[in-house]
């Protein structure tokens, strides 16, 4: 008796869309080239069927660039075998990914310092010159107990 | 308190800017945003101060602010000391009588056009005397509050049935001048 799974048919889901955003990836790359404009995709954003993002992912391959960050959870940004075309996926705290782009820039904008916390940084590095800048502070002497030294002169004369 | 801005905190609770880029990055994937939207939800963000709410509790079994007290995600402190300025809530603030309809109305002249009204019970309107508040009608005291209202919400409809029409109705349909 035949079964659901001996009959000899397979499905191939397709949605269309892995050619025309490899495209869009080439598009985004000439212009960033011709005019410093730099480009997001998000991968979560565009109808695609079960395997077609690991098909685009293996398409882009890995390049030179690794990097990890730890905000609010782990990020990971790898350059794709394409210079300039960056894969940045982010986890939360418990490692479930609730984001996945497809930066074409010449860095990432997460990989970026930051100007506000720079700014702070510019603070910090001062304040902590200047300190090294001044004097040691010599340890106050430890007082002395002159009061139990006058308690024990009384006991002696007693 | 009220003062600090929403960027200034998160860095004092040990946010970074990249954690916030990445909040903003997943948040507007999850509302179908475009990507390049994330900078400036952030930027949006960063500036935004803690928004007035006004909690105007009518004829009510208090059940919605017993919930409120026992909440976990977020806690009530959590709630009331880091995402909204909760500056009138009779159940729950600790000035009374004059003391607590004066920081009413300075919370609403100061966040005329902004703050967020929460209204929870029923309105008595055929007889506006029978629930009154420091010698005001609720039907009254939701009318002045409505009026400055960026954004007014009424709870427990299902519980006092027919409130959300009656505030409708209650509620003026457009927003004069501050007084």
């Amino acid at each position: 008796m035949n079964t659901l799974a001996g009959i000899p048919v397979t499905v191939e889901l397709a949605s269309g869309n892995v050619e025309l955003l490899l495209h869009e990836i080439a598009h985004a790359l000439e212009r960033l080239l011709e005019s410093g404009k730099a480009s997001v995709i998000d991968l979560r954003g565009v109808p695609l069927a079960p395997g077609e993002e690991e098909r685009i992912l293996e398409f882009l391959g890995t390049g030179e660039v690794r990097a990890e960050l730890d905000a609010g959870g782990p990020s990971s940004v790898n350059e794709s075998r394409f210079a300039g075309v960056w894969v940045v996926t982010h986890h939360d705290p418990s490692g479930e990914i609730i984001g996945r782009l497809i930066e074409i820039a010449f860095v990432p904008d997460i990989m970026r310092s930051q100007l506000v916390e720079m700014r702070e940084s510019r603070e910090r590095i001062a304040r902590e010159l200047a300190l090294m800048r001044s004097p040691a502070v010599s340890a106050p002497a430890p007082a002395r107990n002159t009061d139990a030294e006058a308690a024990a002169k009384v006991l002696e004369k007693r | 308190m009220r003062d600090v801005l929403v960027g200034d905190y998160l860095r004092s609770r040990g946010v970074t800017r990249r954690g916030l880029l990445k909040f903003c990055a997943a948040t507007a994937s999850w509302m179908a945003l475009p990507p390049t939207l994330a900078q400036e939800i952030a930027a949006a963000l960063e500036k935004a101060r803690r928004p007035s709410v006004i909690w105007l509790p009518f004829q009510e079994c208090t059940g919605c602010t017993e919930s409120i007290t026992r909440a976990d995600s977020p806690t009530l402190e959590g709630l009331i000391f880091e995402a909204i300025s909760l500056d009138y809530q009779h159940t729950l603030q600790a000035a009374a009588g004059e003391a607590a309809e004066e920081a009413r109305r300075n919370a609403m002249q100061e966040n005329w056009g902004k703050y967020l009204l929460a209204v929870d019970g029923s309105i008595p309107l055929g007889n506006p005397g029978y629930s009154t508040i420091a010698g005001v009608s609720n039907v009254d005291l939701l009318r002045e509050a409505a009026k400055g209202a960026a954004v007014a919400t009424s709870q427990a409809k299902a519980r006092v049935s027919g409130l959300s029409a009656r505030t409708a109705e209650a509620m003026p349909q457009e927003s004069p001048p501050p007084p």
